[in-house]
C-alpha cells in the first residue's frame, strides 16, 4: 500500500477514523463474549452428544460461513427490524437495533459464530472423556466437572475459536453495512473514504486498521504463551 | 455391602446374563475373565457409567441402580491414567474436597494424610505430566479415599505399570482393604488376582462361571479360562478359548 508516514499519521489523528476502530473493537468484542456465554456449552453439547438430526445443527451453525454475507445482513435485519418480535421487544425498550452498535455486534457475532463454535467443538472432543467421569465419581456436579476439567482442558481451542470469531467480526463488512451504515465500522468507513473521495483516502485507514488488528492478535499470542508456560510448571 | 443382583444388560451381540455377586464389607473381590467377557461392562454398570437393561445394584441397602456417578459414593480408578493434567497432585486429591466446602484447614490435613499414607508428600506441588506411571495411579488412589467412598471399584489398575511398581501398587492395595474398605477389583491377570488373595468372580462370556475364595477356585476351577491357568488343561488345545490359541 503506497501511504506516506504523514498520510498515515493525518489519518491517525482524525477523530471519525478513532471512532470508528475503537467501535469496531469494542462491538466485536462485546458480541463475541456474549455469544461465546451460550455457544461454548453449546460446542461442549455438540461433542458429548448425540442426538437425532445433529448434523442438520452441525449444517446450520456452518450456514453463515458459506452463504454470502450481504445474505447473512438481510437474515440478521428480518430478526430484528421493528417489525419482528426481538425488534418489537428492544423497541418497547425504547431501543431500534437497526443502526444500533447492539444491531451491528449481533451482525458480527452471526457471520463469526461458527469459528468459535466448530473450534471449541473440536477442543472438547479431545477431552478424554475419562478425566470427566473420574472427576463425576468424586462427587462433581456436571456443571463443577464442565468448569473445572473440560473447560480448562480444553481452553487453547476455545481460544483460539474466540479469537478467530473476534477477528473475523472487526473484518465483517456486507452483513454490517446492511444493519447499519452509521455508526460506521472500520470496513465499513474504508469502503466509504474509497467510493467517497478514492484509493488515497482509503489506504491510510486500511493500514492503520491492519496494525491494529496485528497488534491485538500479537498480544493475544503473547498472553496465550505465557499462560501456557504457567501451566507446564 | 454390596450387592449385584440380577443385572442383565445387552449390546449389540455382547450381552451381560443375569450377573449376581455379594461382596462383604471390607472384602477384596477380584473380577477376573479374559478379555471381552464382560469386565469392563460390569464395571460400567456398578460405577454408573451405563444403565444395566435389567437388575439391581445396592450399596449399604441403598438401591444406586438409577443414581447418577456423582451420587453414588464409589471411588473409581481407571486403568488410564485420569489424574487432572491441568491440576498439581495437592489440587487433584484435593478435588472432592473442594466439592465439598470443606475447611480449608481440613483439606490440607486430610490432603497431607493421604499422600504421606501413598509415599507421595514429596510430590504434592508437582504437575502430573511429570510423574512415573506407579505415582500417578498413588495420586488416583488417594484422591478417590479423600472422597470418602464407600467402596473402590478398581479397572485393571496395574495394566500399564512395571513389576516392581506392580508390587508397590499391590501392597498398597492390600494395605487399603485391611483398613476395612471394600474393594472390587477388575483383572484378565490371574497372578494379580491370586496374589493378592481374597475372593475371586471369574467372569467368562458375560456370566459368572464361579464365585468363591481364590483358594478354593485355585484347586477346584470351573472355568477353561481358570483350567489353563492352573494347568489343568494344558494339552487340551481344543478346549481353550480363541484368544489362548495363539
Amino acid at each position: 500500500m503506497h501511504s506516506s508516514g504523514k498520510d498515515i499519521f493525518d489519518t491517525m489523528h482524525d477523530s471519525e477514523v478513532r471512532s470508528s476502530i475503537a467501535l469496531t473493537l469494542i462491538v466485536s468484542f462485546s458480541g463475541t463474549f456474549l455469544f461465546a456465554l451460550l455457544s461454548v456449552p453449546l460446542a461442549y453439547l455438540l461433542a458429548r452428544n448425540e442426538f437425532p438430526g445433529k448434523r442438520l445443527v452441525s449444517g446450520i451453525i456452518d450456514l453463515p460461513i458459506i452463504i454470502p454475507h450481504s445474505a447473512a445482513g438481510i437474515a440478521v435485519l428480518g430478526f430484528i427490524s421493528r417489525s419482528s418480535v426481538l425488534g418489537k421487544i428492544a423497541g418497547s425498550l425504547g431501543l431500534n437495533l437497526v443502526g444500533h452498535p447492539a444491531g451491528i455486534a449481533l451482525a458480527m457475532a452471526f457471520v463469526s459464530v461458527p469459528f468459535l463454535i466448530n473450534a471449541s467443538r473440536d477442543g472438547f472432543i479431545n477431552v478424554p472423556v475419562r478425566y470427566e467421569k473420574a472427576a463425576l465419581s468424586l462427587g462433581a456436579s456436571p456443571v463443577r466437572v464442565f468448569f473445572t476439567i473440560s473447560l480448562p482442558l480444553a481452553w487453547r481451542s476455545v481460544l483460539s475459536g474466540f479469537v478467530m470469531m473476534f477477528g473475523r467480526g472487526m473484518s465483517e463488512f456486507g452483513a454490517v453495512v446492511i444493519i447499519a451504515y452509521n455508526p460506521m465500522t472500520t470496513p465499513v468507513l474504508i469502503y466509504e473514504r474509497f467510493t467517497n473521495f478514492g484509493l488515497k483516502y482509503a489506504q491510510p485507514i486500511s493500514v492503520i486498521f491492519i496494525i491494529v488488528c496485528l497488534l491485538i492478535f500479537f498480544i493475544m499470542r503473547l498472553l496465550s504463551e505465557k499462560t501456557k508456560s504457567h501451566a507446564e510448571h | 455391602m454390596l450387592n449385584i443382583d440380577h443385572i442383565s444388560k445387552k449390546v449389540h451381540a455382547f450381552q451381560l446374563k443375569d450377573i449376581c455377586l455379594d461382596i462383604e464389607d471390607g472384602e477384596y473381590v477380584f473380577l477376573l475373565g479374559p478379555s471381552g467377557a464382560g469386565k469392563s461392562m460390569l464395571f460400567d454398570i456398578i460405577a454408573g457409567i451405563i444403565r444395566p437393561d435389567k437388575g439391581e445394584i445396592i450399596l449399604d441397602n441403598i438401591n444406586i441402580t438409577q443414581f447418577p456417578i456423582q451420587n453414588r459414593k464409589i471411588g473409581i480408578v481407571f486403568q488410564e491414567d485420569t489424574v487432572f493434567p491441568h491440576l498439581n497432585v495437592y489440587q487433584n486429591i484435593a478435588y472432592s474436597l473442594n466439592t465439598n466446602h470443606t475447611r480449608r484447614t481440613d483439606i490440607r490435613d486430610t490432603v497431607l494424610r493421604l499422600a504421606a499414607e501413598m509415599s507421595i508428600e514429596k510430590l504434592l506441588y508437582r504437575k502430573p505430566a511429570s510423574l512415573s506411571g506407579g505415582e500417578k495411579q498413588r495420586v488416583a488412589i488417594a484422591r478417590s479415599l479423600a472422597h470418602h467412598p464407600k467402596c473402590l471399584l478398581f479397572d485393571e489398575p496395574l495394566t500399564f505399570l512395571d513389576v516392581e511398581l506392580r508390587e508397590e501398587i499391590m501392597s498398597l492395595l492390600r494395605e487399603i482393604n485391611k483398613k476395612g474398605l471394600t474393594i472390587l477389583h477388575i483383572t484378565h491377570d490371574p497372578i494379580e488376582a491370586f496374589s493378592l488373595a481374597g475372593k475371586i468372580a471369574v467372569i467368562e462370556n458375560g456370566e459368572i462361571v464361579q464365585f468363591g475364595s481364590s483358594e478354593n477356585i485355585y484347586k477346584n476351577p470351573e472355568s477353561t479360562f481358570i483350567k489353563y491357568f492352573t494347568g489343568k488343561i494344558r494339552n487340551q488345545k481344543d478346549s481353550l478359548p480363541g484368544w489362548m490359541k495363539l
